[in-house]
């Protein structure tokens, strides 16, 4: 006996969905914020306009991690080192040669040589991240939950202390500051839209639902044939990959590096971010990311005003106790809201 | 199709599984039956990779190829088609029955061989067709239990490992989950089966092991087994 609703759902489950419906709505999506990029750049002053690319950055970060983090259920805290590598090695290659002899003077001769455009000096940059985080990763993915966001945390201190000690190619404490001011809001809307894009590909893709598979049941998971450890360590580099460009960028946004710049308490705002927006769901941390760094940018001249220093922090702290309070899982969950979703054209009901 | 020789498993320092052997034939059902903490759920963790022998061998032949089951990935195991459907069901609570399924299929390339083996799990079970797109977790246990086997089937099983499908379920649903096992080897999927329910379990089975603290210390036909004295004082609860 067949019954009806079978060979219904069935169909359903093959109909192909409409994809260039939803690749033109989120090209027009895009150019709509192209054009909201412009205007601020027409009618903001350059502070203003400066902090607008810092919030965009923010955001793609805070979606990396909801890939690293949020898809495959690690716990993770090592994004401010895979941001300081991909710095320092992007403001190496792209610091004036002319200043390199005195300032750096361990570098090797190839490298005091080069003064690379930003393109390729950040691309290398989330590389090199990239590369650490598999070495990294193949290490202390084995770890779980609290051990490794420990382990994680330890990276961050290791990353900065070696940055802090390797004066011939770092410049030590003291960091590398008039970098060329070679990122503007351009680029961080840029980098904002690859984020999302690929961060959206590969949550609906079978490689997305394999590795939020590993994060339900690992047990399960490899039951049915998927290899967990390979896509964690491959969840763990996507992030750290992207992190890495993020962090590049912001060093030549705001022209300055040093070892302290990407700290602990950017991978605490982070993870406030994707836990805020839900983990997993790319709509919520964009919001969550976007929505905290202007809470606290916006209290900062109440901070100076009223003397009261340290209230933004306070605040993020009550919105998180709050929304885990109102929203344990987040404000999305793991999923979309139903609207951006059929704008981009995701699938399932999740 | 399943050659198993002098297996040695340890977890930690326990030796858990000693010098185990047993052979399971093409189209048959053996079960395998005994306490808790025997091992049997060691043995087919073994088996799907997920766990390694410290000695033994463990060859899977499905048609003409040969799987070396102590040295292959379990993503490699699983495409040859040994699936390991785990104890407790463990099925994916937060996502929909629809996509549970289609994690069973995950190492499938063939499209139309998954749309035609879901047309056929839906069709033994039409209750996951009724709650495709509601949430996993929120099925009742037996249901759970059919979306597990659904999923394992959607992996092209040619022999399928099942640990303890009658765990935590009333006895109708036992009987509905033992009717497919039945189901399933007539359409040719060999079945090595774990049960604490042995007398069902030697009611159904061709060939069966008792495991008794790692060691395989009685085998035979099912019938043989569910006559057998010391089997029905330790696990069928009858009389001596």
């Amino acid at each position: 006996m067949i019954p009806d609703a079978s060979s219904t759902s069935v169909e359903a489950w093959s109909r192909p969905r409409a994809p260039q419906w939803s690749f033109i709505a989120s090209l027009v999506i895009v150019c709509l914020g192209a054009v909201v990029v412009f205007t601020m750049t027409q009618w903001l002053d350059r502070y203003a306009v400066t902090l607008c690319a810092l919030l965009l950055i923010n955001a793609a970060l805070a979606v990396s991690l909801t890939v690293s983090n949020g898809l495959s259920g690690l716990f993770s805290l090592g994004h401010p080192a895979f941001m300081t590598i991909g710095a320092y090695v992007a403001a190496i290659l792209t610091f004036p040669a002319t200043r390199k002899g005195t300032m750096l003077p361990d570098l090797p001769e190839w490298l005091a040589a080069i003064e690379a455009p930003m393109l390729p000096a950040v691309l290398l940059g989330g590389g090199v991240a990239g590369l650490v985080s598999l070495v990294v990763g193949y290490a202390v993915l084995r770890l779980k939950g609290h051990y490794l966001a420990v382990a994680t945390l330890g990276l961050i201190i290791v990353v900065q202390g070696l940055v802090r000690n390797w004066d011939g190619l770092t410049r030590g404490g003291s960091g590398l500051s008039g970098l060329p001011r070679h990122v503007d809001i351009w680029w961080a809307y840029g980098y904002l839209v690859i984020v999302v894009a690929l961060a959206w590909r590969i949550k609906y893709s079978s490689l997305g639902r394999a590795i939020m598979a590993v994060r339900e049941n690992e047990l399960a998971a490899e039951c049915s044939g998927i290899n967990s450890a390979r896509l964690k360590i491959l969840a763990f580099s996507v992030g750290a990959v992207l992190a890495g460009v993020g962090g590049a960028l912001t060093a030549h946004l705001i022209s300055v590096i040093t070892p302290g710049t990407f700290s602990i308490v950017l991978a605490f705002n982070l993870v406030v971010m994707v836990v805020i927006g839900g983990a997993g769901s790319i709509t919520g941390a964009v919001l969550a990311a976007a929505g905290i760094t202007l809470l606290s940018e916006s209290l900062r001249p109440v901070e100076e005003a009223a003397n009261l220093y340290g209230l933004s922090q306070v605040v993020v702290a009550v919105c998180l106790i709050a929304v885990l309070y109102m929203r344990p899982s987040g404000l999305f969950g793991s999923g979309e809201p139903s609207i951006v979703k059929r704008i981009f054209g995701g699938r399932g009901q999740a | 199709m399943l050659e198993v020789r002098e297996l040695n498993v340890f977890r930690g320092a326990t030796h858990v599984i000693k010098n185990v052997s047993f052979n399971v034939e093409e189209g048959q059902i053996a079960a395998l039956i005994g306490a808790n903490g025997a091992g049997k759920s060691t043995t087919l963790l073994t088996l799907s990779g997920l766990l390694r022998p410290r000695s033994g061998t463990a060859v899977f032949r499905p048609d003409a190829q040969e799987v070396d089951l102590t040295s292959a990935p379990s993503e490699k195991i699983v495409r040859a088609g040994l699936i390991h459907c785990p104890e407790g069901r463990q099925i994916f609570h937060s996502m929909t029955v629809r996509e549970n399924l289609e994690m069973g299929a995950y190492a499938q390339l063939d499209q139309k061989l998954v749309s035609k083996t879901t047309a056929e799990v839906l069709e033994l079970f039409p209750i996951l067709a009724e709650r495709s797109g509601g949430m996993a977790g929120s099925l009742s246990g037996g249901e759970q239990m059919m979306l597990a086997l659904g999923r394992a089937l959607l992996a092209q099983p040619k022999l399928l490992l099942l640990d303890e499908p009658s765990l935590g379920l009333a006895p109708l649903v036992i009987e509905r989950i033992f009717d497919v096992i039945a189901e399933l080897r007539r359409r040719g999927v060999t079945i090595l089966l774990i049960e604490q329910n042995a007398a069902m379990a030697l009611d159904l089975a061709d060939t069966a092991f008792v495991m008794e603290t790692g060691s395989i210390v009685l085998s035979g036909s099912g019938a043989d087994l569910a006559l057998n004295d010391k089997v029905r004082q330790s696990y069928l609860g009858g009389a001596a």
